[in-house]
């Protein structure tokens, strides 16, 4: 086989007619990371003594790919404020927490002090169990249900783009 | 189910998505929030896959992995993988996959979960490993999986999973040049089609071969005893072949079809099995295949359903038949002037239906269980010689012409169906929060030699959040080939009694994140054989060797700064009751990526390869230590443009393979070589 033979191939294969390109298509766990980032966006946190230098991400899960890819957030910028993550350790230390298991996250509710963290569920039933935004997958899409209540509760206010899009909203 | 996916990826997953994922985020950062909900979530349809890997040792390799080494052949990149240890055979040239030093029948390679094996000589005829290009990524298990998959998983597993409908989202056209003559062609497209997801690949490549120099062969002996002066040698070993390589792909819902073929042309063997120069061979193989997938995740409340219902055909030639001698051969009966022919041709065929549920309505468990059959038919075997044995039993006198042998016992293998039968059941156990236990079994029964059955027990722990230790048992087996159980040859009679091989392996493996730039893997195994097939005394076949072995392996991954990675691995094994084994000791690959520019990467790596040990009674020199450098310079243009270069065994080293006695100065591996390539995206 030549060169010549190659292209010629080449030439017969590209010349077919050209179907549209796919929406891209992501892994679950990348575009679970990329919500985060848009809810985090989208949410207003009050005032804070140290006037909100620094976002904190804290991290509850083992899946070593969901932790990779939020980990992809560190050092983000959110309206300038940078973003840090790190793996969940205790409350105080946390802006926001992302958990997807929920035994898991009965062990840091039970903790639970005040204060306004942004909760974000990567499991079926995270708002049932008194999280804020919780993450479904349906239809091979990303959903996502919010429970207003608990986000009022911690002084927190989602921006109106982002219950424009929720799937359900818990008043 | 989805909770159930979660936990499965051990870290040493993470550590190859690592980058990929990053770019995957990266790409889905710079949508707005409406474009996320629009995107389309890409879940590995295969969760039997998935749930395999899990509960084992398992290393995967990305398509950013591939294209960052430059490896051009599936084959050069799983050479650093821990425990894996390419062989090439002499005869085409063919690289056999072999793990933790057993043989290479003892690894069961698929791509898209579809077996390379023949049922002859298992190895797969003409598999010369794969064109790249259309790789998405390979998933490999070190270490043994017949509980899920049934036959040759013994050692390890390897999975390709090739670039389909809902994965291509970008067209891509490229070709390559370099060293030996060779020429490569590719192009990939994909998209949607009145609500399908299509997906297409083709690669077409040439290459002359690394012809290496062969001073003296498996005949240059015999013309000293019988006083002819026949042989080629001193020659060169010719391993010239063509690939074309196409793909088809269609999805929709839960649907799924591939449409593959895959042939080898001009095919040259170079040596044959004894070591004799044959340079005039022209071999030719092709492979088609099609599978339809059903899989649906939500089937019924608790229930998710698999189905795969696959086709195959597979043929070769051994064009006008191999030289297996020169012209002017001799040996006791007397004088072949045309040297000693083998005409050999065959073509199988098969169909396979699997069916599997995942059961996730018990608290803590999730449950697969699934049954399939399978009929293998070589249905076509034509052979002819004019050597050895004719069709009537008595022995062909010398320098007569080639005499069909086909459809007699002293073909080559007989046409013949085997039939599989199989069922599995594997619970996924979650004991408490950061334990969970895993145990399956499998059971096979052939047509042709009765059943196995081989269960695997695994214990997974998530430690800490940065430690996940894993204590793993399994049994595996591998069926005997058609050769082993019905083929008359001049070297082996057959035995149609055998068992299959058996072996048990304990496996216990670390993997620890030290922190977000450092990450640590050790597995240590130990890896029993037993019903080893070799020829007796009398040539026959029978259950006769075994072989235990232990080792350690160690991976590594740092990344050293924001543009600098590093990557190494090192094997060890040692020996506890072995007959003699060529296959290294030890091995170790270390790789460095270093993005010195925006647009640019920089790859170096380094395969450090063990001494190989002789056979008791081997005069030759021993195949000392050596180390094979390659490094790639890749650059994006924009968008669209991209280039590569790369220069293979940079330093030139003489690298040689280990044969058998027949080739005095074994088997030279391919010298400084390298190649260009450009590919345009649009």
């Amino acid at each position: 086989m030549t060169l010549k033979r190659i292209f010629l191939w080449m030439v017969v294969a590209l010349a077919l007619p050209a179907p549209g390109l796919a929406a891209d298509a992501a892994t679950e766990q990348s575009l679970r990371a990329a919500l985060v980032f848009n809810f985090i966006k989208f949410t207003e946190w009050p005032p804070a003594a140290d006037g909100n230098a620094l976002l904190r991400v804290c991290l509850a899960s083992n899946d070593p790919v969901q932790l990779a890819a939020l980990d992809a957030l560190d050092e983000r910028r959110v309206r300038g404020i940078p973003l840090t993550t790190a793996r969940f350790r205790r409350q105080a230390d946390c802006d926001v927490i992302y958990v997807d298991s929920g035994q898991r996250w009965k062990e840091i509710a039970e903790k639970r002090a005040s204060g306004s963290v942004l909760t974000i569920g990567g499991y079926a039933g995270f708002v049932a169990d008194g999280g804020m935004v919780e993450i479904s997958l349906q239809d091979d899409k990303a959903r996502f249900d919010i429970n207003l209540l608990e986000a009022k509760r911690a002084g927190l206010r989602f921006y109106p783009q982002l219950l424009r899009l929720a799937r359900r909203i818990v008043e | 189910m989805r909770r159930f996916a979660i936990p499965l990826l051990g870290l040493f997953t993470a550590l190859s998505v690592h980058a990929d994922t990053n770019e995957d985020v990266e790409m889905l950062l710079a949508l707005s929030l409406e474009e996320l909900m629009a995107t389309k979530v890409s879940i590995s349809t295969n969760t039997k896959q998935r749930l395999a890997k899990v509960p084992s040792v398992v290393s995967v390799i990305t398509a950013e992995d591939i294209k960052a080494t430059g490896a051009t052949n599936l084959t050069e990149i799983l050479q650093s993988v821990p425990g894996i240890y390419i062989r090439n055979n002499l005869f085409g040239f063919r690289p056999l996959v072999t793990f933790r030093g057993a043989a290479g029948t003892h690894t069961l390679l698929m791509v898209n979960g579809a077996p390379v094996r023949d049922l002859v000589w298992s190895s797969g005829i003409f598999w010369r490993g794969l064109p790249t290009h259309m790789i998405d990524r390979v998933e490999i298990i070190r270490g043994p999986g017949s509980a899920l998959f049934g036959s040759d998983a013994s050692a390890g597993v390897i999975n390709i999973i090739t670039k389909t409908a809902g994965k291509i989202v970008q067209a891509e056209a490229g070709v390559r040049a370099g060293s030996f003559d060779t020429q490569v062609g590719w192009v990939q497209q994909g998209g949607s089609w009145n609500g399908f997801d299509i997906g297409f690949t083709a690669e077409l490549s040439h290459t002359d071969g690394h012809n290496p120099f062969i001073a003296a062969d498996g005949q240059t002996s015999r013309d000293r005893i019988f006083g002819t002066k026949v042989s080629y040698a001193p020659g060169h070993a010719r391993y010239g072949w063509d690939t074309e390589d196409l793909r088809f792909s269609i999805a929709k819902g839960h649907w799924r079809l591939h449409a593959d073929s895959m042939r080898h042309r001009n095919v040259e063997v170079g040596l044959t099995g004894a070591g004799v120069l044959d340079p005039l061979t022209r071999g030719n193989d092709s492979r088609s295949n099609i599978d339809l997938f059903y899989n649906n995740e939500e089937f019924a409340q608790n229930w998710g359903l698999n189905a795969e219902l696959r086709y195959y055909h597979l043929d070769y030639s051994s064009g006008d038949g191999f030289q297996e001698r020169p012209a002017g051969y001799t040996d006791a009966t007397g004088s072949y002037p045309n040297g000693f022919i083998n005409r050999m041709r065959s073509a199988q065929r098969g169909f396979g239906l699997e069916v599997s549920g995942l059961y996730t309505g018990l608290r803590s468990h999730a449950i697969r269980l699934g049954g399939g059959f399978k009929s293998d038919n070589l249905y076509y075997v034509e052979q002819s010689i004019n050597l050895g044995t004719g069709p009537d039993g008595t022995v062909l006198p010398a320098g007569g012409p080639l005499v069909n042998v086909s459809d007699t016992p002293y073909a080559f293998a007989p046409e013949k169906t085997r039939r599989i039968g199989y069922l599995f059941l594997q619970d996924v156990w979650t004991l408490a929060e950061d334990w969970e236990l895993t145990a399956g079994a499998r059971y096979d029964h052939y047509s042709d030699f009765g059943g196995a059955l081989n269960p695997r027990l695994a214990l997974v722990w998530q430690s800490t959040d940065r430690l996940v230790t894993k204590l793993m048992y399994g049994q595996a087996f591998r069926a005997p080939s058609y050769l082993e159980l019905y083929a008359l040859t001049a070297a082996t009679k057959p035995n149609p009694k055998l068992d299959p091989e058996r072996s048990r392996t304990w496996d216990l493996a670390f993997s620890y994140l030290v922190s977000k730039d450092l990450k640590l893997g050790l597995g240590l195994y130990r890896f029993a054989q037993s019903n080893i097939i070799g020829a007796d005394a009398l040539n026959q076949f029978q259950n006769i060797g075994s072989y235990t072995t232990r080792g350690v392996e160690l991976e590594a991954q740092w990344q050293a700064t924001k543009t600098l990675r590093f990557a190494g691995n090192l094997t060890q094994r040692q020996e506890i009751d072995a007959p003699f084994n060529s296959v290294p000791k030890q091995k170790a690959y270390l790789r460095a990526d270093w993005a010195f520019m925006p647009k640019w990467n920089w790859n170096l790596q380094a395969n450090w390869i063990g001494k190989h040990a002789r056979a008791p009674g081997d005069a030759r020199a021993q195949i000392a230590a050596y180390t094979l450098l390659d490094t790639t310079l890749r650059y994006a243009h924009n968008k669209e443009w991209e280039l590569a270069v790369s220069i293979r065994n940079l330093f030139d080293v003489d690298a040689r393979e280990y044969t058998t006695s027949a080739l005095p100065n074994y088997l030279p591996l391919p010298r400084r070589n390298f190649f260009g390539e450009i590919r345009y995206r649009f």
